[in-house]
């Protein structure tokens, strides 16, 4: 299963995260992405190609996805 | 010093250069992508989109600290916060606005922005014809950051819009000198920082109200835990205030310029709402309205290969970035169409626009109300658009538009929204 982590010290809240992942990320109350500091998530297959979309936009770096075997 | 692989003597405040723009961004993107400058003690410009974000990205190597243009270093009492800082404080400050004008935050205020939008068009529907910076595009924003985002009372509004106008934007009189027409954008700064150095005053003795305006006052630790002083508050308020006046009246001209000569694209729009958030990606590309931003290098280094020294200025020129043509295909076309997977035109980095979600829904409120409202829009002067560049921003400076005269519509504007 492909997994995707968000970094809680990178995120700032930009936002890039939420219109390149629609599906996927969502903002939290504070508008950081919601998954922000939960650790590795897993990653529905469907998702693989939001995920790293969200991967590029983000200008913090802050969201990491990697697919292993 | 010039470098050997550089051609270009670039001036970002050559006055023909506005009207050069496609012409000299695609010379620099092609030929001189690390170009020297030898105007105002010289700085390089970054054109490519790739190096932009690459230097964005390394702030401990491209500093902000010594100001976002050059010559600005000396200054210590009139700031730009969280502009003219560097993580990590800069990121304790990134994240009280993030609260604020991010994502969440914005999307509850559409209505006020509505509001004031529908109010401002209502002051030329009838007629037929208007300036539309002078009477929309330079004024929706400041509504927005006084009433929608600082609940400053409505009563106080025109007085504070007005000298952030003259701070900010109005054009020189035909029978003003240089330096009148100098001191009179000095005292318009002046009226604003005294104004919001109040207004923070008053707020700060008053119940707090959960806004923008309570997490400044709140506000954040320095580096060494203690508590941010007084003027770094203010020097905040200031930098919203500035990130987001001249910048988003820009692309909301651009915005209004694009469906007044483009009537088939306008119509499509008008027919599928759901092609207006994809175009406003490309607005906002298309229409950058930073010119270029500084950082200074705190090391002797390296930018695509091309040596950088130690304190010099490096101006990334997003606003040319965006029209890579690495990126993007035809990058001096609009093209509605065009997906954009990150929009360079906001920055990058930690220091990318924390306003950027409340310059998308201005956008969105005013092409949805144009289209709305101003039947048969169109110029009335076909020739190039009018605009000019400061060092940092392109600015819009005339946009006269006809259309057939519409009817006022009954509206409020609440106090506090």
């Amino acid at each position: 299963m492909a997994k995707f982590f968000v970094d809680e010290a990178l995120c700032q809240g930009h936002g890039d995260c939420f219109r390149a992942a629609p599906k996927l990320f969502t903002p939290d109350e504070d508008g950081f992405n919601s998954d922000s500091g939960k650790g590795w998530v897993e990653l529905p297959p469907e998702r693989l190609a939001e995920a790293r979309a969200a991967e590029d936009v983000c200008p913090e770096t802050a969201i990491r996805v990697i697919e292993d075997d | 010093m010039q470098n050997p692989n550089s051609a270009i003597d670039i001036d970002l405040d050559d006055p023909t250069f506005p009207g050069r723009f496609d012409e000299v961004a695609q010379e620099l993107l092609a030929k001189c992508p690390v170009a020297d400058s030898t105007a105002l003690g010289g700085y390089k410009v970054i054109s490519r989109d790739e190096d932009i974000r690459a230097v964005a990205k390394e702030w401990q190597t491209f500093s902000n600290r010594f100001g976002y243009e050059p010559n600005r270093a000396g200054d210590d009492n009139a700031r730009l916060y969280p502009l003219e800082i560097d993580p990590p404080y800069q990121a304790r400050w990134r994240s009280v606005l993030g609260v604020h004008l991010g994502v969440r935050a914005v999307a509850t205020r559409e209505d006020s922005i509505r509001a004031h939008a529908t109010d401002l068009i209502n002051g030329f529907v009838e007629r037929g014809e208007c300036e539309f910076v002078d009477a929309y595009a330079a004024h929706l924003p400041g509504r927005m950051f006084f009433s929608t985002f600082l609940h400053v009372p409505l009563a106080d509004l025109e007085y504070v819009q007005i000298a952030t106008d003259d701070a900010v934007r109005v054009p020189k009189g035909e029978d003003e000198t240089d330096e009148q027409y100098a001191a009179r954008r000095q005292d318009g700064w002046n009226r604003v920082a005294e104004y919001l150095e109040n207004y923070l005053r008053k707020r700060e003795q008053e119940p707090p109200r959960g806004d923008v305006v309570d997490a400044i006052l709140q506000g954040v630790e320095l580096d060494d835990g203690t508590p941010a002083p007084w003027k770094h508050k203010l020097f905040v308020l200031l930098d919203v205030l500035a990130g987001g006046m001249t910048t988003t009246t820009f692309v909301l001209a651009g915005a209004a310029h694009f469906l007044a000569s483009h009537p088939e694209e306008r119509r499509r729009l008008a027919a599928d709402p759901s092609l207006v958030p994809n175009a406003i990606e490309e607005l906002l590309r298309y229409y950058a309205s930073i010119l270029a931003l500084g950082r200074t290098a705190m090391e002797d280094t390296e930018v695509a290969g091309h040596e950088v020294k130690k304190g010099e200025m490096l101006m990334l020129a997003y606003s040319v970035g965006c029209r890579d043509p690495r990126i993007y295909e035809n990058p001096d076309k609009i093209d509605i169409d065009r997906s954009i997977s990150s929009n360079l035109a906001f920055g990058w980095g930690s220091h990318r626009c924390p306003g950027n979600s409340i310059a998308r829904l201005q956008v969105r409120v005013t092409i949805e109300e144009l289209l709305r409202r101003l039947d048969d829009l169109e110029l009335v002067d076909p020739g190039p658009p009018q605009i000019s560049h400061s060092t940092v921003t392109r600015n819009w400076d005339t946009l006269p538009l006809r259309f057939t005269p519409g009817k006022i519509e009954s509206v409020e504007l609440s106090e506090g929204r």
